[in-house]
C-alpha cells in the first residue's frame, strides 16, 4: 500500500503540546497524523478524499470544535470525529455525539482506550468509503431503486413510484445487490446506513 | 439689678405671694397717711403687676381684687377723717364706680401680661424644643468667663456626670477641643469613655451683647463604628470573593491540568509502545521523555496558582430577586467606585420575574464585572467614567444583565462567549475572572458574553433563565 494512500489521522487542538504528544502516541501505533492548531486551519488542510479520523478538542478559541462538526456537516464531509473533552464538557459531548459525532473521550484518557478508538473510526470511515465507492458504480436508476429498497417499500409499489414495470425493479434490485456486494435485504441497509451521507436527496 | 432679678426668679411662689401682700399694705399706708388728695392708686399696679407674672392670672386677678379693696376701703377711711372728701364723690355710687374702673383696668394688665408671658415661654420652648431634641451637646459659652450661658440636656447628661454645669472648662476637662475647631469640624477622641466627638464651634454675639461661642459636639462613635465596619466588611468581602474565585479558579484550572497530563500519558505511552515493540530510536524516545518531563512542569506550575485553594462551594440555587442583587452588588461596588470617579447608574426594569440563582455567586459575577469596568476606565477622563447595570427581560424570555463601562474596551478577539483563560488587561491580573464568571453562568444555564460599545468600552451581557413555574 502506497503511503499516501493510508488514512490519515487528523489531531486539531489548540494545545502545542497535546498535539505533538498525541502525534507521538498514534504513530506509535503506526497511524499516519495530521495535526491542526484550530478548526480553522484543518478546514483549509482538509482533503475529503483521504481517507482518515478526526480527534477534535471540543473547546477552541475561535471556532469550536463543535462549530467545525457543524461545518462539516454542512460541507457533507462525513469523516467520523473523537471529540477530546476536558472537564465538566461531558453534557456538551453527549451532544455532539448526538449531532453525529463517532465518540468522545475525556482528558486526560488512557492511551490503549484512544488508540481503539482511533482504530474503529478508522475502520467505519473505511466501511463508509467502500460503500461509497459501491454507490458510485450504481446507475442513477440503480440508485432510485436502493433507496426505495431500504427504505421498505415493495417492488409493486416502487415500481408504481418510479412509473416502471415490476420487472424492470426486480432487475434493477438484483444488480444493486450484486454491485453493492450483499446478498440479503439486511446487509443492504447496513451498508447504506455505514456510508452515512452520500444518499440521493 | 440683674443679680437683683436673679435672685427675684429664684424664690418661691408662697416668697412672691407675701411680697406682693407686703407692697400693697405699704402702698395702702402710704395713701392713707398722705390723705386722698393724692391719688396713689397707680401705684398698685406694681404689685398686681408682678404678682400676676410670677404666680399667673388667677394670682393676678386676686391682687387686683385686693388692690382694689384695699383702695376703697383707703378713701373710706380717708373721708371719715376728712369729711370735705365726699365733696369728690357726691355719690358713693360714683366711688364704686371708680373701683369698677380701677379693677377692670388691673384685670386688662393682668390678662394682657398673662398672655404675654406665654407667648414669651412658647417662644422660648420652640427654641429649647429645637435644641434638646439634636443629638448633639449644644452649648453656649462667654469667650471671656468661660460661663456656660446656655446648655441642653444632652450636653448635661453626657459631660455633667451628675454636677450640674456653669462652666465650659468641665468640659474641656474632659475633651480636648480641637485648636482649628472654629468654624470646621475637628474630631476628638474621648479615652475615657471611649467615644468619638465632632466638634463644631461658631463665635456668636449673645442676647446681651457678650461674645461668645456656640459649641455643637456630635457623638459620631457610631458612625466612627459603622465605617469601621464597613471597612472591615470590605476587607472580608474581598477575601471571601478572592475565596470563591480561588474556589471556581480550582475547576478551571483543573480544566486546565488536564492539558499537560494528557500530554505525559500520550509521551511516555507513546515510548512504552515503541520500546514493547522493539521499535524504537533512543534519540526519538529521549526527546518524547523530555518533552512529557516539561510537560509535567506545566502541571506543576498550575498547581502552583492553586496553591492557596482551600474550598469549593456547591451552587444553591433559589429563588433569586436578580434586581435586589444587582442593587446589592452596586452598594458594595460603591466605595471602591467613588475611589475612582466612577459614577453607576441604575437602570433596573420595574418588574423581573423571578430567577433561580445562587445569590452569593451571582452577586460575585456581577462584583467581578463591574470592578473589571472599574479598573479599565482608568485612562478614561474623570468626567465620562460611567458604570450602568441594567437589567431586562429580553426578546428569548431571559433576565439580562448588562453591565456597561467607558472603560478601555476589549480586543476584539474577546468578544462573544470565549474567554482565554490567563488572559488579562491588568498588571496584576491571573486572567481568571471571567473564566470563573462564564461557568457560574454556566451553573446558572445562563449565559456570559461581551460586546464593544459604539463609543467607549465594552458591555457585558448575563442572561439568566426564567424560573419555570
Amino acid at each position: 500500500m502506497n503511503d499516501l494512500d493510508r488514512p490519515l489521522v487528523y489531531v486539531v487542538d489548540d494545545d502545542e503540546a497535546l498535539r505533538d504528544s498525541l502525534r507521538w502516541l498514534l504513530e506509535s501505533a503506526g497511524h499516519r497524523v495530521a495535526t491542526c492548531a484550530g478548526a480553522e486551519a484543518f478546514l483549509a488542510t482538509y482533503a475529503a478524499e483521504q481517507g482518515g479520523c478526526l480527534l477534535l478538542d471540543i473547546r477552541m478559541p475561535g471556532m469550536s470544535g463543535l462549530e467545525l462538526q457543524d461545518e462539516l456537516k454542512r460541507r457533507g464531509h462525513a469523516i467520523p470525529i473523537v471529540f477530546i473533552t476536558g472537564h465538566g464538557d461531558v453534557p456538551m459531548a453527549v451532544n455532539a455525539v448526538k449531532k453525529g459525532a463517532f465518540e468522545f473521550i475525556e482528558k486526560p484518557f488512557n492511551a490503549q482506550a484512544l488508540l481503539v478508538l482511533i482504530d474503529r473510526a478508522l475502520d467505519i470511515d473505511a466501511e463508509a468509503r467502500r460503500a461509497a465507492a459501491r454507490f458510485g458504480r450504481l446507475t442513477k436508476r440503480e440508485r432510485e431503486v436502493m433507496d426505495c429498497i431500504v427504505a421498505g417499500k415493495r417492488n409493486q409499489d416502487i415500481a408504481a413510484e418510479l412509473s416502471i414495470s415490476i420487472k424492470t425493479v426486480e432487475a434493477h434490485r438484483a444488480a444493486v445487490m450484486w454491485k453493492m456486494g450483499v446478498d440479503s435485504l439486511a446487509g443492504l441497509v447496513k451498508l447504506v446506513h455505514s456510508a452515512g451521507a452520500p444518499r440521493r436527496k | 439689678m440683674t443679680r437683683f432679678i436673679k435672685y427675684l426668679s429664684r424664690q418661691s411662689r408662697i416668697f412672691y405671694f407675701a411680697l406682693g401682700l407686703a407692697l400693697i399694705v405699704v402702698i395702702a399706708l402710704s395713701d392713707y397717711i398722705t390723705g386722698h388728695e393724692l391719688d396713689l392708686s397707680v401705684l398698685y399696679l406694681g404689685p398686681v403687676c408682678f404678682i400676676s407674672w410670677m404666680l399667673g392670672r388667677t394670682s393676678g386677678i386676686v391682687f387686683s381684687v385686693l388692690a382694689v379693696a384695699a383702695w376703697f376701703a383707703n378713701d373710706r377711711l380717708t373721708g371719715h377723717l376728712f369729711p370735705h372728701a365726699f365733696l369728690l364723690y357726691p355719690h358713693s355710687l360714683l366711688h364704686m364706680w371708680k373701683a369698677l374702673v380701677l379693677l377692670a383696668t388691673w384685670i386688662i394688665f393682668v390678662l394682657v401680661l398673662d398672655k404675654l408671658k406665654v407667648a414669651l415661654a412658647h417662644a422660648d420652648e420652640r427654641f429649647a424644643t429645637v435644641l434638646e431634641g439634636l443629638h448633639e451637646a449644644v452649648y453656649v459659652v462667654d469667650r471671656n468667663s468661660g460661663e456656660l450661658l446656655y446648655l441642653n440636656h444632652r450636653c448635661q447628661d453626657t459631660f455633667g456626670a451628675g454636677v450640674a454645669l456653669t462652666s465650659s472648662r468641665q468640659i474641656e476637662a474632659q475633651l480636648q477641643p480641637p485648636a482649628h475647631a472654629d468654624g470646621r469640624g475637628g474630631e476628638v477622641y474621648d479615652t475615657a469613655h471611649q467615644r468619638w466627638y465632632l466638634f463644631h464651634t461658631r463665635p456668636l454675639r449673645w442676647v446681651d451683647g457678650r461674645d461668645v461661642r456656640l459649641v455643637a459636639i456630635t457623638d459620631i462613635t457610631d458612625r466612627k463604628q459603622a465605617e469601621e465596619l464597613s471597612r472591615q466588611q470590605q476587607e472580608k468581602l474581598q477575601q471571601t470573593s478572592h475565596l470563591i474565585t480561588v474556589g471556581h479558579m480550582a475547576s478551571t484550572l483543573a480544566h486546565e491540568i488536564n492539558q499537560p497530563l494528557a500530554a505525559i500519558v500520550n509521551y511516555t505511552m507513546g515510548c512504552v509502545r515503541r520500546m514493547r515493540a522493539g521499535n524504537w530510536d533512543a534519540q526519538e524516545l529521549l526527546a518524547a521523555m523530555e518533552k512529557a518531563g516539561a510537560q509535567a512542569e506545566r502541571a506543576g506550575r498550575i498547581i502552583q496558582r492553586v496553591r492557596e485553594l482551600v474550598r469549593k462551594r456547591e451552587p444553591q440555587l433559589v429563588d433569586c430577586d436578580i434586581n435586589g442583587v444587582i442593587v446589592n452588588a452596586a452598594g458594595l461596588i460603591e466605595i471602591n467606585a467613588e475611589k475612582n470617579n466612577v459614577r453607576i447608574k441604575l437602570e433596573l426594569a420595574a418588574e423581573l420575574p423571578v430567577a433561580l440563582a445562587d445569590g452569593v455567586m451571582f452577586e460575585q459575577v456581577i462584583l467581578n464585572i463591574a470592578r473589571n469596568g472599574i479598573e479599565s476606565m482608568r485612562e478614561t477622563p474623570p468626567h465620562e467614567r460611567e458604570l450602568t447595570m441594567r437589567s431586562r427581560l429580553n426578546q428569548g424570555g431571559a433576565i439580562e444583565i448588562e453591565i456597561a463601562d467607558t472603560g478601555c474596551g476589549i480586543p476584539a478577539a474577546m468578544t462573544g462567549t470565549s474567554f482565554e483563560p490567563f488572559f488579562t488587561t491588568k498588571p496584576d491580573g491571573l486572567g481568571m475572572g471571567l473564566n470563573i464568571c462564564r461557568s457560574i453562568m454556566e451553573l446558572h444555564h445562563g449565559q456570559l458574553w461581551a460586546t464593544r460599545n459604539s463609543g467607549r468600552g465594552s458591555t457585558f451581557h448575563l442572561a439568566l433563565p426564567v424560573k419555570q413555574t
